[in-house]
C-alpha cells in the first residue's frame, strides 16, 4: 500500500524495497552501526519530497534524508521501519546569476559538479568539503560543512542566502528574501527572522533542503601555495592564529599533526598584488618563529591540482572512526593533546590528527583507523571515540557535523539548556509526528 | 572466491569517488552508471557493499542483483579512481564467479559459454568466413589469431589485418578455425567453462608450431599470454604480441600520407588491464601527415565504450548509450576518424556513430595501417 503510494509519487523506478538494494543505504562514512530502511525513495522535484513527506505523517514513518551518503557522522543514516530519501535525482543548477553574483542549485548536486560549471564560466564558490566530488550541497549545509576556504569563507552556512525547504508536515517554505512571493533569494537577513539558518547545521531534523542559493565569488586571478613545517604545536596554533585574524589566507591545512612534527599549506588568492602582499605577510609572520621550515610550493601545488582526487589517501590505513569538533584557538593545543592521551589510553595505535583552522577558531579532527575485520581494534576505537566525544564537549568544543555518532552526547550535554529546550519546542511545533530524521543531533 | 577479497572490500571508506565526480576532465567513473536508475547498487560503492554481505553471508544473490551487478563493463575506470587503490576490477569479476557458481548465470551469458563449448565460439548458429590462402605445410613465423568476434562480426578486420602481413612479407597463417580464447566466459564467471575452452584452443594453436601469435584482440591477448597461465595453470611458451606491438618496428618508412585527424580509442581490456597505451600511439604517430589528437578521456582515464553490455539483449539500449557518449567525444576534439584495435570497441563504436548519425569514421588499426602501407 505505501509502496504503491510511494511509486505514484516518484514512479516505479524511482522507490525500491528490494532487500539488497536496501542493505546498500545502510552507511554512509561513520562507523556507525547500520539500520536496513522500510523502503528508499528518489525523488526529483520538491513537490515530489513535499508529497512523499505527507504521505510519511499518514503512516508516522521517520524520514532519513540523504544526499550522497559520505558524511562522517551517521547523519543520513535509516533509522528502524523508516524510509531514506535520496535527493542525488535533484542535481541541476537552476540559475547561475553572474549579475548578482549568486548561484541557485538543486540541493542533491555535487559540489564537483557545481564547481566545473562554475569554473567554466569564471567563478567559484567560497566553501567546499573535501568530499566534493560526491559531496552534495544540501546535504553539507545542512551539517553545517566547513573545508577548503574556510579561513576566508567560514562556513557553508555563511555562504548560503536562502534556501527552499520541505518542512516535516510537507509544507513548502522558501526563506530569505524569496519569503516574499515576488522575490528570488538575492539577500538572507530579510523579511524577519533568519528562518534560513533554522536548517544550517540542523542535519534534516527541521525540514528537507530541496534547493539553495549560494554566494559565488570570481575566480581568482591567481592561487598560490607554500608548505611549511614546525617542531611545536604551540607555535603552529600561533601561526594559524595569527594568519587567519588578519584573514591573509584562503585556507589552512594541516593534515598530520604528529608529536614532533607540524606540516602545513598555507593557500592565498585574490588578484596577483594582493597575493604578493599576503605572501610577504605570511612570510613575516611565520619568519618569527625560528623553527619553522619552509618546504617550498611544488608539493602543495601538485596537491591542489588534484586536491578533490587526492582527498581520501589517508585512508589507505583503513576505516577511520573521525571525531571531528571545533574549538577556540585558545583551546586547540589543550584540545589536540587531550584527544591524544584519550588515544592512547584506549590503545588506538593507527590514528592521525588534524587542524583544520577557521577565522575564530579550528576544526581538531582525529581519524582513528581499523580494518573492520578486526572486531578487537574497533571496539577501541569505539570506546575511545565516546570518550573523546564526551571530553571535547566538556573542553567547550562543537562538533563539525552531529549526526547519529555525536547525539547521545550532545544530549547528556546540553538537555537541561534554553538552547535545548526552544530547539525541542520548535521541533514540536514543526514536526508533531517526529518522523523528521529522527535521533540525529539528539532530538 | 570473494572471500580472498574481503580485507580489500573492507577498505572501502565509501567516499563516493566512484560515482560521478564532475570535476574536470572525468565528469563520470563508472560510465554506465549515470544511464541507470541510480541506485547505489548501479556503481561500484554499492557493489562493494554487497560483495562484502556476500561474503559474510548476511544475503543471497538474487536474480535482480544479478541484474544490477552486469550493468559494469568491467572496465576498470573505478579502480584507477578509487583514492585508496581497491581491486575493483577484480572484487567485481570475483562476484562474476559467483553468480555462475549460484547458479545465476544470465541466460545470454549462460548461453554463450555453451556455445562455445559445443561449437567453440561464443555466436551459435551462425557461419564463420574462411580466411585461409595457404596450405599448412612448412614452419610458420606468425600465427595471426583473429577471435571470434572479429571472424563473427567484423571480418573486415582479419581481411585488413592480412593484408598488411602480406605486404610485410610476413610467414604467416591464419588461424582459420573456431578456436575460442574463453575471454567472454572469464568475463561473464564461466571459469569452468573457459578451462575447457581454452585447454581445446591452445591443442588447436599447437598444430601451427608458430614462432609468435599474434592477436588482433585484446581480450584474446589477454587471455592467451595472462588468463591461461595465471588464472586457469595452463602453462605454454608462446610468444604472444598485441598487433601494435608486432607492427611497430615493421612499418616506419613503409607507410604513405594520412592527411587527417585522428583520434585513438583506448579499449579498456588493452589499456587499463594490460597497460598498452603507448604502442598503437606510435603505430599512428609515425603515419606521415596525419593529424594525432587524443579526445578528453585517454589512456588510463580512457571512457568505455560499452560493449560488453551488448552480450545481453535487454542491455543492449545501454550499450548504445555509453558508447554513444565516446563516440561524440570524438566528434568533440573534432577527429575525422577515431581507431581501436578491438573487435568488440570496434563494432560498439560504429554503432554508436551511425545511430547518433555522426561525421566520424571508425577504423580498426590495421584498417588503417593497411590502407597507408605500401605493397613494396
Amino acid at each position: 500500500m505505501l509502496l504503491d503510494k510511494l511509486k505514484a509519487i516518484v514512479g516505479d523506478n524511482n522507490v525500491t524495497t528490494e532487500e539488497f538494494i536496501l542493505h546498500t543505504y545502510t552507511n554512509d562514512f561513520s562507523v556507525s552501526p547500520s539500520v536496513v530502511p522500510l523502503a528508499v525513495v528518489r525523488p526529483g522535484t520538491t513537490e515530489e519530497i513535499s508529497n512523499i513527506v505527507k504521505l510519511a505523517n499518514e503512516y508516522k514513518i521517520p524520514i532519513s534524508p540523504r544526499g550522497g551518503g559520505s558524511a562522517q557522522e551517521g547523519g543520513c543514516l535509516a533509522v528502524e521501519g523508516g524510509i531514506v530519501i535520496e535527493t542525488l535525482r535533484m542535481d541541476r543548477i537552476l540559475n547561475i546569476d553572474e549579475d548578482n553574483s549568486i548561484v541557485k542549485v538543486e540541493a542533491g548536486i555535487t559540489f564537483g559538479k557545481l564547481m566545473a560549471a562554475l569554473e567554466k564560466k569564471g567563478w567559484k564558490i567560497g566553501i567546499a568539503p573535501s568530499g566534493a566530488l560526491a559531496g552534495t550541497v544540501g546535504a553539507h549545509l545542512s551539517r553545517p560543512g566547513v573545508g577548503w576556504g574556510n579561513v576566508k569563507y567560514v562556513s557553508q552556512g555563511d555562504q548560503v542566502l536562502g534556501v527552499k525547504a520541505v518542512l516535516p508536515m510537507g509544507d513548502v517554505v522558501n526563506t530569505a528574501t524569496a519569503a516574499n512571493p515576488h522575490s528570488e533569494v538575492f539577500f538572507r537577513y530579510a523579511l524577519g527572522p533568519d528562518l534560513t539558518g533554522l536548517f544550517i547545521g540542523a542535519e534534516g531534523v527541521y525540514g528537507i533542503v530541496t534547493e539553495a542559493t549560494l554566494r559565488m565569488y570570481p575566480y581568482p586571478e591567481e592561487i598560490y601555495l607554500e608548505r611549511f613545517s614546525v617542531r611545536s604545536l604551540k607555535d603552529a596554533v600561533s601561526i594559524f592564529r595569527e594568519i587567519a585574524i588578519h584573514n591573509l589566507t584562503c585556507f589552512i591545512s594541516a593534515p598530520f599533526i604528529n608529536s614532533n612534527e607540524i606540516v602545513f599549506d598555507i593557500n592565498i588568492e585574490g588578484f596577483e598584488k594582493e597575493v604578493e602582499a599576503k605572501k610577504e605577510e605570511v612570510r613575516k609572520i611565520i619568519n618569527k618563529y625560528p623553527d619553522v621550515k619552509h618546504l617550498g610550493s611544488d608539493e602543495p601545488l601538485k596537491f591542489w591540482e588534484n586536491r578533490w582526487y587526492n582527498t581520501g589517501l589517508e585512508f589507505v590505513d583503513g576505516i577511520a572512526g573521525v571525531v571531528n569538533f571545533f574549538l577556540p584557538y585558545s583551546k586547540i593545543e589543550l584540545g589536540i593533546n587531550e584527544m591524544r592521551e584519550l588515544i592512547d589510553k584506549h590503545g588506538v595505535t593507527k590514528y592521525v590528527q588534524q587542524v583544520f583552522p577557521g577565522p575564530t577558531g579550528a576544526e581538531v579532527v582525529a581519524l582513528l583507523f581499523h580494518n573492520p575485520s578486526d572486531k578487537e581494534e574497533l571496539n577501541k576505537i569505539y570506546s575511545a571515540m565516546k570518550e573523546m566525544m564526551s571530553k571535547s564537549l566538556i573542553l567547550g568544543g562543537a562538533p563539525y557535523s552531529k549526526g547519529r555518532q555525536w547525539a547521545p552526547f550532545l544530549k547528556e550535554e546540553m538537555k537541561e539548556t534554553g538552547y535545548w529546550s526552544m530547539s525541542k519546542t520548535i521541533k514540536k511545533a514543526l514536526d508533531p509526528n517526529a518522523i523528521m530524521n529522527p535521533g540525529v543531533i539528539g532530538f | 572466491m570473494l572471500e580472498k577479497y574481503l580485507d580489500e572490500i573492507n577498505k572501502c571508506t565509501r567516499c563516493g569517488f566512484c560515482r560521478v565526480w564532475g570535476w574536470k576532465d572525468v565528469d563520470s567513473v563508472c560510465p554506465v552508471y549515470k544511464y541507470t536508475d541510480g541506485w547505489e547498487t548501479q556503481y561500484p560503492r554499492g557493489r562493494v557493499k554487497l560483495a562484502k554481505l556476500l561474503t559474510e553471508k548476511k544475503i543471497k544473490i538474487s536474480e535482480k542483483m544479478v541484474d544490477h551487478l552486469l550493468m559494469c563493463t568491467l572496465c576498470g575506470h573505478c579502480k584507477i579512481s578509487c583514492p585508496i587503490n581497491i581491486p575493483l576490477d577484480k572484487i567485481f569479476h570475483a562476484i562474476r564467479k559467483e553468480i555462475v557458481e549460484n547458479d545465476l548465470s544470465d541466460p545470454a551469458h549462460r548461453e554463450m559459454a555453451n556455445n562455445v563449448i559445443k561449437d567453440s565460439h561464443p555466436f551459435g548458429n551462425r557461419r564463420r568466413h574462411s580466411y585461409a590462402e595457404k596450405n599448412m605445410s612448412g614452419k610458420i613465423k606468425v600465427l595471426y589469431y583473429p577471435g571470434c568476434n572479429a571472424n563473427y562480426n567484423a571480418p573486415k578486420i582479419i581481411r585488413a589485418t592480412k593484408s598488411v602481413f602480406a605486404k610485410l612479407q610476413i610467414n604467416y597463417q591464419v588461424l582459420d578455425e573456431d578456436a575460442c580464447c574463453g575471454y567472454p566466459l572469464y568475463e561473464s564467471g564461466h571459469i569452468s567453462d573457459m578451462k575447457m575452452a581454452a585447454e581445446e584452443t591452445l591443442s588447436k594453436i599447437e598444430k601451427y608450431e608458430a614462432d609468435i601469435i599474434v592477436t588482433a584482440c585484446p581480450g584474446c591477448l589477454n587471455a592467451l599470454k595472462h588468463l591461461y597461465p595465471n588464472e586457469l595453470s595452463l602453462n605454454h611458451n608462446y610468444d604472444i604480441k598485441d598487433i601494435s606491438e608486432f607492427l611497430i618496428p615493421l612499418v616506419n618508412g613503409k607507410l604513405s600520407s594520412h592527411n587527417k585527424t585522428v583520434t585513438w580509442h583506448d579499449p579498456c581490456v588493452l589499456g587499463r588491464h594490460l597497460g598498452i597505451y603507448e604502442e598503437p600511439r606510435n603505430l599512428l604517430k609515425v603515419i606521415p601527415d596525419i593529424n594525432f589528437v587524443e579526445m578528453k578521456l585517454h589512456h588510463e582515464k580512457s571512457r568505455c565504450c560499452g560493449a560488453p553490455l551488448a552480450e545481453i539483449p535487454r542491455m543492449n539500449e545501454l550499450s548504445i548509450q555509453v558508447a554513444s557518449e565516446r563516440a561524440k567525444e570524438v566528434e568533440e576534439v573534432k577527429a575525422q576518424e577515431v581507431v581501436t584495435s578491438c573487435p568488440a570497441c570496434y563494432s560498439n563504436l560504429k554503432r554508436a556513430v551511425g545511430f547518433n548519425q555522426l561525421d566520424v569514421k571508425v577504423k580498426f588499426l590495421t584498417e588503417l595501417i593497411n590502407e597507408v602501407l605500401s605493397d613494396e
